[in-house]
């Protein structure tokens, strides 16, 4: 199935800030993140749709996936 | 110089005189430092009730006993005054260079009373030299003006902390500025200062920094350093998109609020993003003293020259809350607060409620016409200029100089004012974060999000780890401990985004620099506890009661109309009783007899 991945920060270097990709069925977001060469616990927030999730979430076709990593400030 | 040089200098503006006098090492212990111990002379020295802009309030600046050491971040200082904006206590921390300069010359605390009968400034040097001067040639000049003027006559090494004409004209947004683009922002204590008539203090003292064991301060210091450099947020996150990295991550979430909270969504919120700003607009970072992380940023002007960046809650006031999404546009309006000595959140929240206000028909075009600008969201060349009219108090610009309450409220509509005790709420919506709208509704020094930052765990935090954010239930404790932490961090004299450290860190490198175990864990929360208790009798004996400790009805009675966070309200009335009764206050937020006593207080 087609997902929107969206990257923010410093996970665009090197990848974009947007990526399409073509993932089997069952895929969850650990799947997306590995697949972009991403460290697991380089992730740490994830949102479906907008929508608060985690890597554990299960995606459908169409979904807009957004990864930040670790992040502060004020 | 060392954690404390127990030395106090007194200044008093009406004859010109000053004097020195011991500051009590079991005091200064009993309160940290800096914040807390600002709040106890501030206390024991004024009357809450007077009014803040007049000679009988006194403005206190002090340090910490990390300024000016060798641990990361540790140079910041706090100035402590009564409020020309909210009426009660204001305490507004800054970074740069400037504080480890004063420590140097031989101080913990400068204390500025009664009022100079013309503008001066004030010079402190090495070897006790104290000299006031006369500031005529300043007045009216801009940060950056007054900072090369004096540097041309004091030396380059000399650290100049002074106001702009915000100050000078007693904006109740006017700040403290130092080392060209460092604030001292919130509360209005550039009017203070500017309401004594002292343009600039400038810190020249060059003594070092006596370690009672050097090496195991270097140790100390040199491990604290690598762990900040691996951790992602330190390490990666801030020097690279400074603070601004958030606009992303709090709008994807719903946060982020727009046209003055009418809305939480940005759908231009890339444009303006901290990705954006790195990408299009970064020249280079910079950093504050001995600090590894390097958040700043650096951008250049419509003239080409480089100045200080904008900060995450920059952004959002002079971006989404306007409806702009123009970068160049904030980097500018972020350019004249600096050089005009404006709180930027203030300001651009106040310049927000007037372009409701408008839209609501409460301002009509006549009484603008003038002006020759608009009050239309989004309006780019306007948003610039009311911000110089507000520096200089100019036509329009006089009454959004008052703040956004009191320009609402002279419209009878006091509601448009998305502020807390009339200090303006910053870029967090509350009505998606349960524990970060408890904080805005208690922060001791009016709407504030950074003295007890919800942020982290309700928003940035990874899942396991992350609070709900749309739940009350024990919220309030996590926001006493976020909000302990901050006090311990704003006390010591460190910067808080490194609070990562945690407070078994901030103890270990503040033994260090006392050579003794000055600290444990209940002790130093302990005294958060005492120095939180006693900004809440301030505000208490200044006449703030429980009706401040709430939130604009905004947040709690309309819900957020779209977005991620779509449906929601604050529910503060779920925790404030639970908050209070933490602190050991009464019903009505008034600390508790009991509570005094077992504090020491």
């Amino acid at each position: 199935m087609k997902l929107e991945v969206r990257l923010f920060s410093y996970l665009r270097d090197g990848r974009g800030k947007e990526v399409y990709l073509d993932v089997k069925e069952d895929a969850i977001v650990a799947d997306v993140i590995k697949m972009l060469e991403i460290e697991d616990n380089e992730v740490a927030n994830v949102l479906i749709n907008n929508f608060n999730a985690d890597s554990s979430s299960t995606l459908k076709e169409g979904d807009s996936v957004s990864l930040f990593p670790l992040l502060a400030g004020g | 110089m060392k954690v404390f040089n127990e030395k106090i200098l007194r200044v008093k503006l009406k004859n010109l005189s000053h004097s020195t006098e011991k500051l009590d090492i079991n005091v200064a212990k009993k309160f940290i430092g800096a914040r807390g111990l600002g709040a106890k002379y501030l206390y024991d020295e004024i009357d809450p009730k007077v009014d803040a802009l007049s000679p009988e309030n006194k403005l206190i600046i002090v340090n910490g006993p990390a300024t000016g050491s060798n641990m990361p971040t540790g140079g910041r200082f706090m100035v402590v005054t009564k409020s020309p904006l909210t009426d009660g206590i204001a305490y507004a921390n800054s970074g740069g260079y400037w504080g480890p300069a004063f420590k140097g010359a031989g101080y913990d605390m400068l204390i500025l009373e009664d009022k100079a009968d013309k503008p001066v400034y004030i010079y402190l040097g090495d070897n006790d030299v104290v000299e006031i001067k006369d500031a005529a040639f300043l007045w009216g000049k801009t940060a950056t003006e007054t900072t090369v003027e004096l540097q041309k006559i004091h030396g380059e090494k000399a650290k100049v902390l002074c106001i702009g004409p915000g100050g000078e004209k007693l904006s109740r947004m006017g700040a403290m500025m130092n080392d060209y683009d460092r604030t001292a922002g919130r509360g209005g204590v550039g009017a203070v200062m500017g309401s004594k008539n002292v343009k600039a203090i400038v810190a020249n003292g060059t003594s070092a920094f006596e370690y009672p064991d050097a090496e195991k301060a270097k140790e100390i210091a040199k491990a604290k350093v690598k762990f900040l450099r691996e951790q992602p947020a330190t390490g990666k996150g801030l020097p690279s998109m400074g603070t601004a990295m958030l606009v992303n991550l709090v709008n994807n979430n719903g946060l982020f609020p727009v046209r003055n909270w009418q809305s939480s969504f940005y759908d231009k919120a890339e444009d303006i993003s901290g990705e954006t700003l790195r990408d299009k607009y970064l020249v280079k970072r910079s950093a504050c003293y001995r600090c590894p992380v390097a958040c700043g940023r650096v951008v250049k002007n419509a003239a080409g020259e480089n100045i200080g960046g904008p900060e995450f809650e920059t952004v959002w006031v002079f971006g989404a809350n306007m409806d702009n999404n123009d970068l160049q546009v904030i980097n500018d309006a972020n350019e004249l607060c600096n050089e005009y000595g404006l709180d930027t959140i203030s300001t651009g929240a106040a310049i927000a409620c007037a372009m409701e206000l408008y839209e609501k028909g409460y301002i009509k075009d006549e009484e603008i016409a003038a002006d020759g600008l608009s009050l239309k969201w989004g309006d780019k060349k306007a948003i610039v200029e009311w911000v110089r009219k507000t520096a200089l108090r100019e036509g329009f610009g006089d009454k959004l100089a008052e703040g956004s309450w009191r320009l609402a409220n002279s419209y009878g509509v006091p509601e448009y004012s998305m502020s807390v005790k009339k200090q303006d709420l910053p870029a967090y919506d509350a009505r998606g974060m349960q524990g970060q709208g408890l904080n805005y509704a208690t922060c001791t020094r009016g709407g504030c999000h950074i003295k007890g930052n919800m942020n982290p765990t309700e928003v940035l935090a990874p899942p396991e780890i992350r609070l709900d954010r749309f739940s009350t239930e024990g919220r309030a404790v996590h926001v006493k401990n976020t909000v302990n932490l901050a006090t311990i961090v704003d006390s010591l004299g460190f910067c808080i985004f490194i609070r990562a450290v945690g407070i078994p860190g901030f103890i270990e490198m503040t033994n260090a620099l006392y050579g003794e175990e000055v600290y444990t864990p209940e002790s130093i929360v302990e005294a958060s506890e005492r120095i939180l208790t006693l900004e809440k009798l301030f505000n208490t004996k200044a006449g703030l009661t429980k009706a401040d400790d709430t939130l604009p009805p905004r947040l709690l009675n309309e819900p957020i109309p779209d977005g991620p966070s779509k449906g929601h309200v604050n529910k503060l009335h779920e925790m404030l009783p639970e908050y209070y009764e933490l602190r050991g206050w009464d019903a009505e937020g008034v600390p508790k007899a009991e509570t005094l006593k077992a504090l020491g207080l």
